[in-house]
């Protein structure tokens, strides 16, 4: 193949709009809105990717035309009255400068979506069939609803045109609205609107047509659609591609946005949102033959993670427009590196999920690897040189030490850093031993990378001393050594090994595995699924409602299949309390959470996961000698100042610092953010 | 202790009584059994097992002492035998003239056989087959009749004599379409018959159906479509090959053709197999973190006569230049072998080798995704294997 910047800096045309290349992000919800409306948080998030070269920027997934179809509760965006134009403006002039398009994205959710958030209106739908992922039963749709959810979304579009946005899309995939109707799954109606495809596709037509009318036919619109619904009861391929055809010969929309699946409950939510154990470019066929039959531009989204793929999507032909929405949340300036060629400074999204999940449950989309993403207003995505080049010791090349190298490094300070192992990567690298969770080393890879890039000293197998830090004669030490398993403090916890013990290979996984998962993470399903993988026969047990409790939307799913798949006994409410030997064998003592009854098991190799506790030896050995105890000065670290330790000189001494899971056993994001937020002000 | 300890099985088993000759379960224990709540929920879940076909059925009020008499595995699946279609008396012909490069089946082989079906299925025509080599391989691609070309243009280059043949069958079985697939090979061919018979060829065919050929021009912009031509040249992956069919292949006979060929080829040009384009290289040697003898491997890809390559870690540490790089995020290979060393397979790495048709893999760790994708897999240290498959090499050419 050529370069992938043959084929995808190319402009493209659409109608009296022209975008600049074929890469963009699709419209997401990152959770940033702020009384239904994008301000500085949301805007500074997109105008991000303008100044990083993106060609066009949709925002405001799932942004609301109608009251019963509620965004505020989820800090998303409502289109629905006109005090959201000003935004809109703003919002364009911010990305317009940069060069880049804008569009939005703009849906009434019918039954996807809660009745119990801000207005308190039942949902609607085309038939009262049940959604389980919302857990309602919609009111199926009168005349009434009719005209007043078309004029919604007319007055929407207006004001899409008002704000000076570039265009918007309408969604009619992951199960909203117009998909409802479309869909042979949910629309049962005997009327006009149901029935044949071209019953069910009349009610999208009239919004299309409303729609069409207010803006006029120079504006751009386009829909978002599902190439296949990939459930029995719904969209075919073939429905899909004469829905995508009809549209596009009526002259209703300028591009269609393909993604493969629908979102109506767990699996097929994290089927359409893949995350890193899902191939590439799954879906990008489900485009392709669209775009054979459609006669319009096709964009498609769906795990497109590297620049390679999104050019060889463009190249043969597959779709006009590569979103590569993930990929720009790992790193906002990926085209300008593509233009520049620097292919591989670019950050690559590793497909955790992590931004995804966040907002699933009420919380605002964060990167796992990138801590500047949504935060733009204090978080520089370059970081800026410091005015006094010091000289900064780091102490552990896992997630938190190597960004806090990376960091120094950026500012233009003398770097030395110390890791123990003979190679860099902290504990990802043993969670990425676990299968599917591979694609984790996707971040120490490309943070091992920068920091040799920036010439910092790196002294792999080499364990730190007080006196190894001392003699260096450093301004600022950063501890960052990590944790090790926490084996919990309950009768007989020394019989039991850690998942460590499993994914590193000191302890091989043979007959009966009780695999205890005492955090809810992916740390404990993922050891359960590598053991089941090699033969074990494997009982994960939790004192939680379920396995992975606290693994988000689009991954739990995933664990779930595998664990079921390879016929793991999972085993909830039940807390491990005990563990004694019998013979060559262990005796697990499980307490009911609820009742207080105890029950055993009798197992070849018992397995835990509790976490982990400080490696803090180095710290405190280091404590008394620095200039500040080590203390981090909260509320100049709050409001992104330096810390008062290192405002001017250190004067032969030198300020400590302890990071990430040295300091309290968290995960990846918090490693990295504790990092950075430090060491950008040093 | 305070805990009772209880194992089901042995609960249950306290509790059963003999009635006649069917167990019965006692609400309460007829003797109290031991001590304990020890549980086996694997073991229960066997035991409530009902059957297992065509899906598990479970009875949780199912008495266990009846488990024993259930087959564990449930009935065997008899494998189906795939039907062997014959078309006795075709209403027509189609003729796919076949490529066969080396004696192999190519894809784009199977695709024009399953191309030439959409022709004739319809109609109640056959398809015929012509390639070197025999015609019970083709079978399953889909053919009803195999001429057989001489063995000697296997690898020769044969284009005259080819056309020849091709436009003495058309003379001799009247075929209603002729179909090449569009290769250098297959395209040049297909042009000569053309030339040599006056029919007008309708080339790089796109979609396909009894009704319409079409294909795209002008770079995309444009679509030309008409009814099917009786000279066509099919596109790549333009129709999927067909799966689970077997067709006779019977054997025709070629009729005798007078050729002086022209044209043949003199000798074979060497090449580098590293300054191929990794796509378009046919044997690649690939190294990923399990390699750390460089120079072995270096070695190896030169008595080999492979291309070398590897995965993303291995150029990000600089040991291959990033062209070299094989997966979703470098380079999708096509090579008909892939020679995998101290590779992991990582499903991005997987993804650039999907169309890859034999893999062999070298690796330490049995349970790797590269030994599952493997055709042939080789569990030892890249580090042994290199050096022995270096001396192996070197004493069967010197011998």
């Amino acid at each position: 193949m050529s370069s992938p910047a043959e084929a995808l800096l190319k402009p493209l045309r659409i109608k009296g709009l022209t975008i600049r290349n074929r890469v963009m992000s699709t419209s997401h919800a990152p959770g940033y809105g702020v009384d239904g409306k994008p301000k500085e948080r949301y805007q500074l998030y997109h105008e991000e990717k303008a100044k990083g070269g993106i060609g066009l920027t949709m925002f405001g997934g799932s942004s609301s035309v109608a009251a019963d179809s509620p965004a505020a509760p989820w800090n998303q965006i409502s289109v629905a009255d006109d005090d959201v134009i000003p935004y809109f403006r703003e919002f364009s002039d911010r990305v317009h400068r940069h060069g880049a398009a804008l569009m939005i994205q703009l849906t009434h959710m019918g039954r996807r979506t809660r009745w119990d958030t801000e207005n308190w209106l039942p949902t609607v739908s085309a038939s009262p069939r049940r959604e389980s992922a919302h857990r309602n039963t919609p009111k199926e749709m009168e005349d009434w609803d009719f005209k007043r959810i078309i004029a919604g979304y007319a007055a929407a579009a207006r004001r899409c045109k008002q704000g000076g946005l570039d265009g918007f899309e309408l969604s009619a995939a992951h199960g909203h609205l117009i998909d409802q109707f479309w869909s042979p799954s949910v629309n049962r109606r005997t009327d006009g609107y149901g029935g044949s495809l071209e019953n069910r596709m009349r009610f999208g037509i009239e919004v299309f047509e409303a729609v069409r009318a207010e803006v006029g036919d120079d504006y751009v619109v386009g829909m978002r659609m599902s190439g296949d619904e990939l459930i029995d009861d719904g969209l075919t391929h073939e429905e899909c591609v004469a829905i995508a055809r009809t549209y596009s010969e009526r002259g209703l929309v300028d591009f269609v946005n393909v993604l493969g699946g629908q979102a109506r409950d767990h699996m097929a939510h994290a089927i359409s949102l893949p995350n890193m154990s899902f191939p590439v470019a799954p879906f990008l066929y489900l485009a392709s033959s669209i775009k054979r039959e459609a006669g319009i531009p096709v964009f498609h989204a769906q795990r497109i993670t590297d620049l390679a793929t999104a050019a060889r999507a463009v190249e043969e032909g597959h779709v006009d427009m590569v979103a590569m929405t993930r990929a720009h949340i790992a790193d906002p300036h990926l085209m300008r590196k593509l233009t520049e060629g620097r292919l591989d400074d670019v950050r690559q999204c590793v497909g955790a999920g992590y931004c995804i999940d966040r907002i699933y449950v009420g919380g605002d989309a964060l990167c796992i690897q990138n801590a500047a993403t949504g935060r733009e207003a204090t978080m520089p995505h370059l970081i800026p040189k410091a005015a006094r080049r010091r000289k900064v010791v780091v102490i552990g090349a896992g997630p938190a030490g190597l960004e806090a190298a990376r960091v120094s490094a950026e500012r233009g300070h003398s770097v030395v850093l110390f890791e123990r192992n003979p190679a860099p990567g902290g504990q990802i690298s043993i969670a990425a031993k676990a299968t599917w969770r591979e694609a984790l080393t996707g971040i120490t890879r490309w943070l091992h990378q920068q920091v040799t890039r920036l010439g910092v000293d790196i002294r792999l197998g080499t364990e730190a001393t007080a006196a190894l830090v001392r003699a260096e004669e450093p301004d600022v030490v950063v501890v960052a050594t990590g944790g090790r398993p926490d084996r919990g403090d309950f009768k007989g916890a020394e019989l039991a090994v850690s998942t460590w013990d499993i994914l590193t290979g000191a302890v091989e996984p043979t007959g009966t595995v009780l695999m205890y998962d005492g955090t809810g993470q992916h740390h404990a399903a993922s050891c359960a699924e590598f053991m089941a993988k090699r033969g074990a026969l494997v009982e994960v047990a939790t004192p939680d409602r379920m396995v992975a409790e606290e693994v988000g939307t689009t991954n739990q799913p995933i664990h779930l299949r595998e664990l079921y798949k390879l016929d793991v006994v999972m085993t909830t409410n039940h807390r491990l309390t005990e563990i004694y030997p019998e013979g060559n064998r262990y005796v697990a003592v499980l307490r009911n959470e609820y009742t207080d009854e105890e029950e055993e098991r009798l197992v070849d190799r018992i397995v835990v996961e509790l976490s982990t506790l400080p490696n803090d030896e180095l710290y405190f050995d280091l404590r008394e000698g620095s200039l500040n105890r080590g203390e981090i000065d909260l509320d100049s670290l709050l409001k992104h100042r330096p810390q008062p330790v290192v405002q001017g000189g250190t004067n032969g001494g030198y300020a400590l610092f302890r990071i990430g899971d040295a300091v309290s056993g968290r995960n990846i994001h918090a490693a990295i953010y504790d990092a950075a937020r430090l060491c950008k002000d040093i | 202790m305070t805990r009772r300890r209880v194992d089901p099985r042995a609960d249950r088993a306290a509790r059963t009584v003999q009635v006649g000759n069917r167990p019965r379960i006692l609400r309460t224990p007829a003797a109290e059994g031991a001590a304990g709540r020890r549980r086996d929920p694997r073991a229960e879940r066997r035991a409530a097992l009902v059957r297992s076909q065509p899906r598990p059925r479970f009875d949780w009020s199912r008495d266990p002492a009846a488990a024993g008499e259930m087959p564990a595995g449930g009935p065997a699946v008899a494998i189906r035998e795939i039907p062997l279609t014959i078309v006795a008396a075709p209403a027509f012909l189609v003729l796919a003239v076949l490529d066969r490069p080396a004696g192999e089946i190519s894809d784009h082989d199977r695709q024009v056989v399953a191309a030439a079906r959409v022709l004739a299925d319809t109609g109640g025509g056959g398809v015929v087959t012509v390639a070197t080599g025999p015609g019970e391989a083709l079978s399953d691609t889909g053919s009803d009749r195999h001429v057989a070309l001489p063995d000697a243009w296997t690898d020769a280059y044969s284009p005259e004599a080819r056309a020849d043949a091709v436009a003495a069958l058309m003379d001799g079985l009247k075929p209603r379409h002729v179909l090449f697939p569009e290769t250098a090979e297959g395209g040049e061919v297909a042009r000569r018959v053309a030339a040599a018979t006056g029919e007008r060829l309708f080339a790089g065919v796109q979609v396909l159906s009894r009704e319409r050929a079409a294909r795209q021009a002008r770079g995309g912009s444009l679509e030309m479509s008409r009814a099917p031509t009786r000279l066509m040249t099919l596109a790549a992956d333009a129709v999927p090959p067909l799966e689970g069919v077997r067709h006779e292949a019977r054997p025709l006979e070629l009729p005798a053709v007078g050729t002086t060929p022209r044209l043949s080829n003199a000798r074979r040009l060497p090449v580098d197999p590293d300054a191929l384009p990794l796509a378009e290289a046919d044997f690649v040697l690939s190294a990923g973190n399990g390699v750390t003898d460089w120079a072995a491997f270096a070695e190896l890809g030169e008595v080999l006569g492979a291309t070398r390559a590897g995965t993303r870690v291995v150029c990000d540490a600089g040991h291959l230049p990033r062209n070299r790089q094989v997966g979703a995020s470098g380079t999708v290979v096509t090579a008909r072998c892939y020679l995998a060393f101290g590779i992991a397979g990582a499903p991005q790495h997987l993804q650039g080798i999907t169309a890859v048709r034999r893999v062999i893999a070298v690796n330490t760790d049995l349970h790797a995704e590269m030994i599952k994708r493997a055709d042939l897999a080789v569990v030892a240290d890249a580090q042994q294997v290199m050096p022995a498959l270096i001396r192996y090499i070197r004493e069967r050419r010197n011998a």
